[in-house]
């Protein structure tokens, strides 16, 4: 059965350079389909252009080196995501895995929204006082959800962006979207 | 008086090197529509009555659009064309036709001219107009600012717009000019994080050219290889 295809995209500034500070990876692995997304609010184009990038490295080389359960891949991102944000950095970051037999699974810290694309439809994953909005920890790790129906497109509004959803126009320009790096 | 004669007395003054200057006040008084006419069809071409007519463009902006206005005065301004165009910058800095007259007086090289106007005025609305030059087709004119420069921002902005050939030109040219240019910075602010394809480009090409490596290059290709 071939896998499906839930692509993960985030909110970048409405700006001349909308994806300023905007990282993501992407593999493949025996567990499902692994994509991360996240962002430095107020990341300087070229000051933090190392961080970020970085940041995109990281991801995948840890995705590329894990082994184990979803669960064990959740926190030894987050390890390493407590372990290198800077305190004064707003880092907001989404990790999906969608695995071969058609789970999708979430984890997210720094997210004001996440939204699901069915039918030309988009319609909040989260409602806006979930815990998981509100970056609640279960035993020192952010909690992950499970999605489902599975949409096709699943959109991340990271803070301190308002949980609302861009026009038309800035969906077309301010959306990132994961694709295959690794 | 009809075109034709205000015309013929216009040439005869031109010809015997005269001052235009009392017959052009009074036309511009009494008719001011034979002067928009003698000018917008390119009756009478000459560099003493263009700087004539340039002395008087705000009265000539009353009743011409100014687009049409300043692509005939344009046209008469060959020799002086960059000052040309400096001065329209200057009177009207945020104007959308100032494309379409660079496009007609600049023709494939259009945006270059306002393009270094906003870098040697530091202007920090530079971006958008480079935005608008590339999605109205000005792709030589953006790369040659860029050979010129070393902006990174035509780069990152041709590439945006799909036209990879134009983008790696306006990449390569910026970092010929100054190896320290923030390409891949503006360009992972442009496009997105995931450039190992175009960095890879961009360094062949540096390479074909007899380059020096940029840091900044050598610094993303470190980063894949230690992956």
């Amino acid at each position: 059965m071939k896998q499906q295809i839930v692509s993960l995209g985030i909110v970048g500034k409405g700006s001349q350079f909308p994806f300023t500070g905007i990282f993501s990876a992407q593999q493949q692995l025996s567990l499902g389909k692994v994509s991360a997304v996240g962002r430095i609010h107020d990341a300087d184009i070229k000051r933090d252009f190392r961080q970020t990038i970085q940041c995109s490295k990281h991801l995948n080389m840890l995705f590329q080196a894990h082994q184990g359960s979803i669960k064990k891949l959740f926190r030894s991102v987050w390890d390493w995501y407590h372990d290198s944000k800077p305190h004064s950095q707003i880092v907001s970051l989404t990790i999906q895995v969608l695995s071969p037999n058609g789970d999708l699974w979430m984890s997210m810290v720094g997210t004001s929204g996440v939204w699901g694309l069915s039918d030309d439809t988009w319609y909040p994953l989260l409602a806006d006082g979930s815990a998981v909005l509100q970056d609640k920890y279960i035993a020192e790790y952010p909690m992950a959800v499970q999605v489902q129906p599975l949409p096709e497109r699943i959109l991340v509004l990271p803070k301190p962006f308002q949980n609302v959803l861009p026009s038309s126009i800035g969906l077309n320009k301010r959306v990132f979207e994961v694709c295959d790096v690794g | 008086m009809s075109v034709e004669q205000a015309e013929q007395q216009l040439r005869e003054l031109l010809e015997t090197g005269q001052s235009i200057s009392g017959v052009v006040s009074a036309w511009m008084e009494r008719d001011p529509q034979i002067m928009a006419i003698i000018l917008l069809e390119q009756r009478v071409v000459h560099s003493i009555f263009a700087e004539h007519l340039l002395s008087i463009a705000d009265q000539l902006e009353a009743f011409v659009p100014p687009e049409e206005l300043y692509v005939a005065l344009g046209k008469q301004m060959t020799l002086n064309q960059p000052d040309f165009l400096d001065w329209v910058l200057e009177k009207h800095p945020t104007a959308f036709w100032l494309i379409g007259l660079s496009k007609e007086l600049e023709g494939s090289r259009m945006g270059y001219h306002h393009m270094m106007y906003k870098h040697h005025t530091h202007s920090r609305d530079l971006p958008m107009w480079c935005q608008h030059y590339a999605q109205q087709g000005a792709r030589d004119g953006l790369i040659a600012f860029a050979q010129d420069t070393g902006n990174p921002i035509p780069a990152a902005i041709l590439y945006d717009l799909k036209d990879e050939g134009a983008g790696l030109e306006a990449a390569v040219g910026a970092f010929i000019r100054n190896p320290k240019s923030p390409v891949l910075e503006f360009l992972a602010a442009k496009i997105g994080p995931n450039l190992d394809e175009i960095v890879l480009a961009i360094d062949a090409k540096l390479d074909e050219e007899n380059a020096p490596r940029p840091k900044m290059i050598s610094w993303w290709l470190d980063q894949q290889s230690n992956g």
